[in-house]
């Protein structure tokens, strides 16, 4: 297993730079947060003008346009645009499954977990990270404007690997810290030994939206293995021989689009988002694929 | 069933040992290579069967091991080639291949070795057996045996300076064929056969030609005699040489293209008298001092083998004989008339006289001995040296050469009133000792027309004067020369060649070494049917017609093929995953 990747290796002044065009929105921000710059669907009392209604009775007289009512005798409201922050929780996956293969797979889900808080911190928005294994532990509730992102750059780079994936457990301490709602994105491989059903239980536990992004590479579907092999699990250490035939690597590559399958059917059901990153490719373009429209949606 | 390549108990137990190593194959523990995953979650999903193998414990496919038992056992099979043998009448083929010298025309040999290949590939092994027919009878190919032995065993092989001698192996086959099958002989070539021949030959044998016919072509010309006689100019030392030239008349040489010589000297072609068909040459009287003939056709044609013969010319000097004066003068009568013998008084070749009559030590002798003095009526005396062959053998050549078998040995018993014996020892020289009394009037010996040719046998065995043959040729026997002893012939290793009493054949052209170690005689080819491409016409050609049964019977092509389709039902079980 190899080490977290280094506070260098992480915090690459391009790689942020070029996130800065990409935003994130939140269709549904849960009022009373911190004042940000997501547009909240709630008309309220921020500094941008929106629109003019009628008065009905109740409504705050502080809000009366008197220019208005004096040309033509009716009242109207002023109504604003109420910006209010949103939350992000990003949720790494440090189980010994994102370490194996020279640490591929952890140093794409770190990127990818600084970027998605870079684009939040850099809207003024808060960025909390909770990092899992078998158990979730909080480092940071919220780290807020640019200036953290180093601060949040180095506390991902002083990650320690953990062993085992429970992405259940994990899930019921995070609903647990009664967390302000936002948005939570979690960065995993998603190989979690118990199975993706206890997964899809566990997340409806949770209050917040959620963003689930899937580290792959190329040998999860094709992993390319001939002969008879001992197999070992880098997580649980079990190991399993087999003999490889075609039929095998059929049955292989079966379940494992399945398990895909399950994840997108997963996502759909919570209206979660779900991106897919080859750990193998250039994190940042498989972003800025993904942000297309400059923003995502979440 | 028998197998060509393999004993059947050699089958048996490779088939066991195969069986017990896949045995140990599928038993023993697999060497797993170690492979770290990121989980372990589809592969539980992808493999919901145990392990393969486990060490030491029943197979998990029993089918497997089979299969693969099946498979390798076929290829065993194959590799020791099973052949089905018919029931008591299926064909035994004698693929005979003609080696004779008229295969060496021009793709003649070629035609005839592509068409027996063919019928090789047709027949099977057990039931052929293959036989080169040049100097002598040579096995090729023995039943069972592998036709790609073949090429490797003609690679040195080429048509042979001898007459076709496919005739003459006909009746070895026949006479060794089995009992058991009927025999067909395949001949190869352009030999001939004579339907005499084949008449002669035994139920159940037959005979077809194998290649198809060749056009002998036009263009040969050879020499198919060459002999010499004593010279009619009644001369004792001079020989008259006689040879003769055939083929197709644009081939026949013009007379300067007829090269004679003896030893390093070439004759004036005056020397050379021919007829008006220019086919019979004479030269008269060369001396006969042993030289070597050779007669050569400078001009190209198709058969480069029968433009030259050589013949080594006798040696007839004049034989010095001593003659006793105390003996009757029948004997002087009888060296009188022998033109080769010339009396002297002094330095003699041969003496004859009586037994108890001085002479010059180391002179071979004829004697004439009082018949109380000695038992034997033929006492013969040979000088004893350590490389003397054995007694018995001088004996029974002498006895030969000098003609005693041919004499009325019971009438001279009777006559004599005692046993006539033969007898030899060793003595000082050589010595031929004759009861005196056979020379009296008293016996019908001397008045014998045989006498005279007694005398002169036996002053030629004392002298040593060879027979000579007015000719040699390859694959006839020797012509019988009335005088002289008849020379002993040794092999190319010097081993001395034992005829066991029949005559003997020079069985190809080329030198005849002596066992005198004088100069070796020659043999010339001399066969006119190679030279003129003349074939009898009591063979036909005739096409193999095994092709259907043959392929039916070849177990080879049946055995690989199930292989074959073993190794493709394994391939796809385990493309569906249920073979490991």
């Amino acid at each position: 297993m190899s080490a977290t990747p280094t506070f260098e290796e992480l915090f690459d002044p391009d790689f942020l730079a070029s996130l800065t065009h990409l935003s994130i929105t939140a269709r549904r921000v849960a009022a009373g947060g911190r004042f940000g710059e997501k547009l909240s669907r709630d008309l309220g009392s921020g500094m941008e003008f929106r629109d003019y209604r009628p008065y009905t009775p109740g409504d705050d007289l502080r809000r009366i346009d008197w220019n208005i009512y004096r040309r033509l005798g009716r009242v109207f409201l002023r109504l604003y645009e109420e910006q209010q922050d949103l939350p992000l929780y990003v949720m790494p996956d440090l189980s010994a499954s994102m370490y194996s293969d020279d640490a591929v797979r952890i140093k794409a889900a770190l990127k990818a977990a600084l970027a998605m808080a870079a684009i939040s911190m850099n809207q003024n928005d808060t960025a909390g990270l909770v990092p899992f294994g078998d158990e979730l532990d909080l480092v940071t509730k919220g780290e807020t404007g640019k200036v953290s992102i180093m601060r949040f750059a180095r506390y991902l780079s002083l990650l320690q690997p953990r062993q085992n994936t429970d992405l259940a457990k994990s899930l019921d301490k995070l609903a647990s810290l009664n967390l302000r709602p936002g948005l939570l994105v979690i960065v995993s491989d998603f190989f979690d030994p118990s199975g993706l059903k206890r997964f899809a239980a566990a997340t409806g536990k949770v209050r917040h939206k959620l963003l689930l992004i899937q580290i792959t590479r190329p040998a999860d579907a094709d992993p390319g293995l001939e002969g008879e092999l001992r197999l070992r699990d880098c997580e649980t250490g079990e190991v399993t021989d087999i003999a490889m035939t075609p039929a095998v690597m059929k049955r292989y590559r079966e379940a494992y689009d399945r398990f895909c399958d399950e994840l997108a059917s997963l996502a759909r059901k919570r209206r979660a988002g779900l991106l897919r990153l080859d750990a193998g490719q250039d994190v940042v373009e498989q972003l800025a694929a993904l942000f297309e429209s400059g923003s995502l949606a979440a | 069933m028998g197998f060509a390549n393999l004993t059947p108990l050699a089958v048996a137990g490779g088939i066991a040992a195969l069986a017990a190593t896949l045995y140990a194959l599928q038993i023993l523990r697999i060497r797993f290579r170690q492979q770290t995953v990121p989980t372990l979650l589809f592969w539980k999903e992808a493999v919901s069967e145990a392990p393969v193998r486990t060490f030491r414990q029943r197979f998990r496919h029993p089918w497997a091991y089979l299969l693969i038992l099946t498979i390798c056992s076929l290829l065993w099979l194959a590799i020791a080639e099973p052949q089905w043998q018919d029931d008591e009448g299926a064909a035994f083929y004698v693929l005979v291949l003609d080696g004779s010298a008229a295969m060496a025309r021009p793709g003649r040999f070629e035609h005839a070795l592509a068409d027996l290949e063919d019928d090789l590939k047709q027949l099977p092994a057990d039931q052929r057996q293959v036989i080169w027919a040049g100097a002598a009878a040579e096995t090729l190919l023995n039943p069972g045996e592998h036709p790609l032995l073949l090429p490797a065993r003609l690679a040195k092989k080429t048509p042979e300076a001898v007459p076709a001698s496919v005739e003459r192996q006909l009746m070895q086959l026949a006479s060794v064929r089995r009992d058991a099958a009927t025999t067909q002989v395949r001949v190869y070539g352009e030999a001939p056969v004579s339907a005499a021949v084949i008449e002669r030959l035994p139920a159940g044998v037959s005979v077809r030609r194998g290649s198809s016919d060749v056009e002998p072509g036009t263009d040969n010309a050879g020499i198919t005699a060459l002999g010499v006689a004593q010279a009619a100019s009644g001369n004792w030392t001079a020989v008259d040489l006689l040879f003769r030239v055939e083929g197709d008349a644009a081939a026949l040489p013009a007379a300067g293209e007829i090269v004679v010589r003896i030893d390093d000297r070439t004759l004036p072609a005056s020397r050379l008298e021919t007829d008006a068909d220019r086919a019979t040459y004479r030269v008269l009287n060369l001396p006969a001092d042993g030289g070597l003939v050779s007669v050569a056709l400078t001009g190209e044609d198709a058969l480069p083998l029968d433009d030259r013969a050589r013949l080594r010319l006798p040696t007839q000097q004049p034989i010095r004989v001593q003659l006793s004066e105390t003996l009757p003068p029948v004997l002087a009568a009888a060296l009188n008339a022998d033109s080769a013998i010339e009396l002297v008084n002094t330095d003699p070749d041969v003496v004859i006289r009586l037994s108890d009559e001085p002479s010059d030590a180391g002179v071979p002798a004829l004697e004439f001995v009082d018949a109380e003095l000695q038992a034997e009526a033929f006492l013969l005396g040979y000088p004893e040296t350590d490389g003397s062959p054995d007694a018995m053998v001088l004996l029974n050549t002498a006895v030969q050469r000098i003609g005693l078998a041919n004499i009325d040995a019971s009438g001279l018993a009777e006559a004599t009133e005692r046993a006539v014996e033969v007898a030899m020892q060793p003595d000082s020289e050589w010595r031929f000792s004759v009861w005196q009394e056979l020379l009296s009037e008293d016996y019908n010996f001397v008045q014998s027309r045989s006498f005279p040719l007694f005398v002169a046998q036996s002053v030629r065995w004392l002298a040593g004067v060879e027979k000579w043959y007015p000719y040699l040729a390859a694959g006839q026997p020797l012509p019988v020369s009335p005088v002289g002893n008849a020379p002993a012939f040794v092999d190319p290793d010097g081993q001395l060649i034992d005829t066991l009493g029949v005559d003997f054949v020079p069985n190809r052209a080329g030198l005849l070494h002596r066992a005198s170690r004088a100069e070796p005689l020659e043999v010339a080819l001399l066969d006119s049917a190679a030279t003129t491409g003349r074939l009898d016409g009591a063979l036909q050609y005739m096409g193999l017609d095994v092709l259907d049964a043959a392929l039916l019977r070849n177990a080879l092509v049946w055995l690989l093929l199930l292989a074959l389709g073993g190794l493709l039902v394994e391939w796809w079980l385990y493309q569906k995953g249920r073979m490991p």
